[in-house]
């Protein structure tokens, strides 16, 4: 049992790490547009000049 | 080169007879015309720019310093780009500084349809905006969105924060209470007691901070909104909480209180995102508006400035097309007006010399000389706008009925705990507080707080789905209220523009005689039959000349020709006109504004629905009565010549009645009504207030509509069936000491689990309607 004075308290700060992550990636406007993204990967990398 | 320098028609065979040289519509160059009269502009950007209602010689004017200054001070745009529908609009647009030169950067907001651009300095954005024409979408430039947009967005993050945080605490707290839950004590439970607290903390205050700033913000107005029993609830069950841990009990209630306000965040940040979606719309508002105006700076000297530096006495000339901003007196010696945004009135107006032209008329055709008298809030347009404002304040703090509904539960909950534990104190103190407790966190109005607006945003999905565009969920609640539809009748149920009724049998001949007296008159009736006989090639009259408000003549190989009123025989509808050859008549045309193609299954399906309908017009009796016949209404159905303040007046007198309208007339009815629908091609300010906004050209969208609000009052009730059930079984438990306060903290969790899944289940119908768009 006394294992859990150590676990319990690794889990929450593995937590936390991800939770600061998220908001890392927030803060980053990684979330400020879900739509444009998506379409956006479909995108060849080679661009012609002619639209 | 230069996509506005060549002729598209300069490669087509010319046939001498048609042969006549022209002036472009748009810029103004000399050029020639194949079909003289259908071919207004040189070339297809001048057509297009013209469309786009950018001033004329829109180059000069997009970079011009008024315009960078009042757009975009730092070389940093905002486009809407309308016509954007795949990943290769994405590609196309993003690739332009690839082959706009001076282009820095492109980004592309797709949701929003807005392209951030970047130019270097001294970079003309007319050139970027042709070239965005050229790849075949439009471009409008965007004035003071940024304010909004980084509001809108930094707003966003701080709720996907609240969020995470909200997410991490709450799930770490079950865990933790679990343990407590199945038996857990000594020294160890103390210990996870204490993790507890911590991860509370961050609820208590970051997570909970906006319930806190409702409360305050709704008692200042001295009223009662969701966020003050949440709040109540909320430092009740964390007073206790800490209270027990003081006593060194065992009994707190963190876990469901993180998971309570975790809950609702989490709807109500869906709610909103869906919300915001819907309003996007209405927000590039301003692209509807034409960025300036022609004013007359010095003698022969006229620029082209933003409407906003035009002051009182200034001189402006307008030209065909263009809506005049300003309230003043005309100069020109007469000017054919459309006042249909004033008035809804189908066919142009003639003015004279000094008479009074409000903002809102559109000219029907060029030169026309303005004297300003008043600007902006104090124009006639701008007084019926500032009233709309005010009665939107007023309508702007309704809530939905299942809000009153939870507010009066968790008051009443609040009281009987009280009450309870002021009588039973008497017997036995510390069971009385226990079953008080109890009571209180079993009757939280979680499941009923989230109950309603789950629904109602599981409604506006649906509805967005089908390019329904709704403002608020207020709606879908109110349309269970609806007694009756009211309906404009210009740009509603008709299309809004003149054409040829019973389409004739005539020869190419006389159409094409027909087509070369109308070629040069910008008449609706000669628009009409522009579009209609598209292919025809008018004939070239000498002695052309319009007579305004009488009709069009000319002399053809010897013989006069007029195209006027038919004074002998009027009808309903619309402007009847003949051909006369040498005095004598030919024949007879009749024009009327067509029905649009739903307006008759719509009006037929709310009557089986027992709607009483009404069609409010501010056009004349005569062409009201017209369309109501062929709708199969009653006389008694139709008001024609109204005032925009008879429209509000009317819809006043009659509560529970829908407005659909499109112009700016219809706006103080709408703001009287029920809820206010905009149909597609709704004038600006109709956009921006109405309660809902119809994006597709579809009336029959209005029926969904109703549909939707029916099937998401079904699971409102439905919800609300189950949360009260809920909450007076277990409340009558917890009160006769069945429940404890443990007992009740699991139940908690698992009456709002049942409310969720029930409004993502939805009903049979809704579901079926977000499969089959």
């Amino acid at each position: 049992m006394n294992l859990l004075y150590l676990m319990v308290p690794m889990a929450l700060l593995l937590g936390a790490g991800f939770c600061s992550a998220f908001i890392w990636a927030v803060r980053n406007g990684q979330f400020d547009d879900l739509e444009t993204p998506q379409q956006r990967m479909l995108n060849d990398d080679e661009r012609k000049n002619t639209p | 080169m230069d996509p506005l320098a060549y002729s598209s028609h300069s490669n087509f065979p010319v046939n001498q007879v048609q042969l006549r040289s022209s002036l472009c519509q748009h810029c103004g160059n000399s050029f020639v015309a194949f079909n003289p009269g259908s071919d207004l502009y040189c070339c297809q950007g001048c057509e297009q720019l013209a469309q786009l209602q950018l001033p004329k010689t829109s180059g000069a004017f997009l970079d011009s310093k008024e315009f960078r200054n009042l757009y975009a001070p730092h070389d940093h745009f905002d486009l809407y780009i309308s016509g954007i529908h795949c990943a290769s609009c994405v590609q196309i647009l993003e690739s332009l500084p690839e082959f706009v030169p001076g282009v820095l950067s492109s980004r592309l907001h797709f949701g929003e349809s807005w392209l951030e651009i970047e130019l270097a300095p001294q970079t003309p954005l007319s050139l970027v905006i042709r070239q965005i024409e050229k790849m075949g979408y439009k471009a409008h430039p965007l004035k003071s969105l940024n304010g909004l947009k980084n509001s809108r967005i930094q707003e966003r993050r701080q709720d996907l924060i609240r969020l995470a945080v909200a997410a991490f605490c709450t799930t770490n707290l079950m865990l933790l209470s679990i343990s407590i839950y199945a038996g857990l004590t000594g020294e160890m439970a103390t210990w996870f007691l204490g993790l507890q607290t911590l991860l509370f903390l961050p609820i208590l205050t970051f997570v909970a901070w906006p319930f806190y700033q409702g409360t305050w913000r709704s008692l200042g107005f001295g009223k009662v909104n969701i966020d003050l029993p949440i709040t109540v609830a909320l430092l009740l069950s964390t007073g206790l909480s800490f209270l027990s841990l003081w006593q060194h009990h065992d009994e707190v209630y963190f876990d469901s209180t993180a998971s309570f306000l975790f809950l609702i965040l989490i709807s109500r940040f869906w709610q909103k995102s869906l919300q915001q979606k819907a309003e996007s719309v209405s927000l590039f508002s301003e692209l509807f508006t034409q960025p300036g105006v022609w004013k007359k700076v010095a003698a022969l000297d006229w620029q082209y400035v933003p409407v906003e530096n035009v002051e009182p006495g200034d001189l402006l000339r307008l030209s065909q097309g263009e809506r005049l901003m300003v309230d003043g007196t005309l100069q020109s010696e007469t000017a054919l007006m459309d006042l249909s945004l004033l008035n809804g009135e189908s066919m142009p107006r003639h003015f004279s010399k000094g008479m009074r032209v409000l903002a809102g008329c559109r000219a029907h055709q060029d030169q026309v000389f303005i004297k300003v008298e008043k600007v902006r809030e104090q124009t006639e347009l701008g007084l019926i706008l500032n009233e709309v404002r005010r009665s939107q304040g007023q309508k702007a703090d309704v809530l939905t009925r299942a809000d009153r509904a939870a507010q009066v539960l968790i008051l009443g909950v609040l009281g009987l705990a009280a009450v309870f534990f002021a009588i039973y104190q008497t017997v036995d103190p510390v069971e009385a507080f226990r079953r008080a407790l109890a009571l209180i966190v079993v009757a939280c109005p979680c499941a009923l707080a989230l109950g309603a607006p789950l629904a109602l945003a599981q409604g506006l999905r649906t509805a967005l789905a089908r390019g329904i565009f709704l403002k608020s969920g207020d709606v879908l609640d109110k349309a269970s209220l609806i007694r009756g539809v009211a309906f404009d009748k210009t740009g509603t149920l008709t299309i809004g523009a003149l054409s040829l009724q019973d389409l004739p049998l005539l020869s190419d001949e006389l159409k094409s005689l027909i087509l070369g007296l109308e070629s040069d008159s910008h008449h609706p009736i000669a628009n009409s039959l522009r579009r209609l006989w598209r292919n025809i090639v008018p004939v070239n009259f000498d002695n052309w000349a319009e007579i305004a408000g009488v009709g069009v003549h000319g002399e053809f190989r010897g013989a006069k020709y007029e195209l006027r009123q038919d004074t002998e025989n009027f009808s309903q509808g619309g402007p009847n006109s003949a051909l006369y050859r040498n005095n004598k008549k030919l024949l007879s045309l009749k024009f009327g504004d067509e029905l649009h193609p739903g307006a008759q299954k719509l009006i037929e399906q709310l009557q089986n629905r027992k709607l009483s309908i009404s069609i409010l017009s501010g056009d004349h009796t005569q062409a009201t009565a017209h369309v109501a016949n062929a709708l199969g209404l009653s006389k008694a159905q139709i008001l024609a010549q109204m005032t925009p303040q008879e429209k509000g007046q009317w819809l006043k007198a009659h509560p529970g009645t829908v407005m659909i309208g499109d112009g700016s007339n219809d706006l103080l009815g709408m703001n009287n009504s029920l809820f206010s629908i905009a149909v597609k091609g709704s004038v600006f300010e109709t956009l921006k207030n109405a309660d809902v906004y119809i994006a597709k050209d579809n009336l029959l969208l209005v029926l969904d509509l109703l549909t939707i609000a029916e099937e998401t009052q079904k699971i409102v009730r439905r919800n609300l069936i189950y949360a009260l059930s809920y909450n007076l079984l277990a409340g009558a438990l917890a009160l006769v000491g069945l429940i404890g306060p443990l007992g009740a903290a699991v139940l908690m969790p698992v009456s709002s689990v049942l409310i969720v899944g029930n409004s993502f289940w939805g009903t049979k119908t809704l579901r079926k309607m977000r499969l089959f768009k």
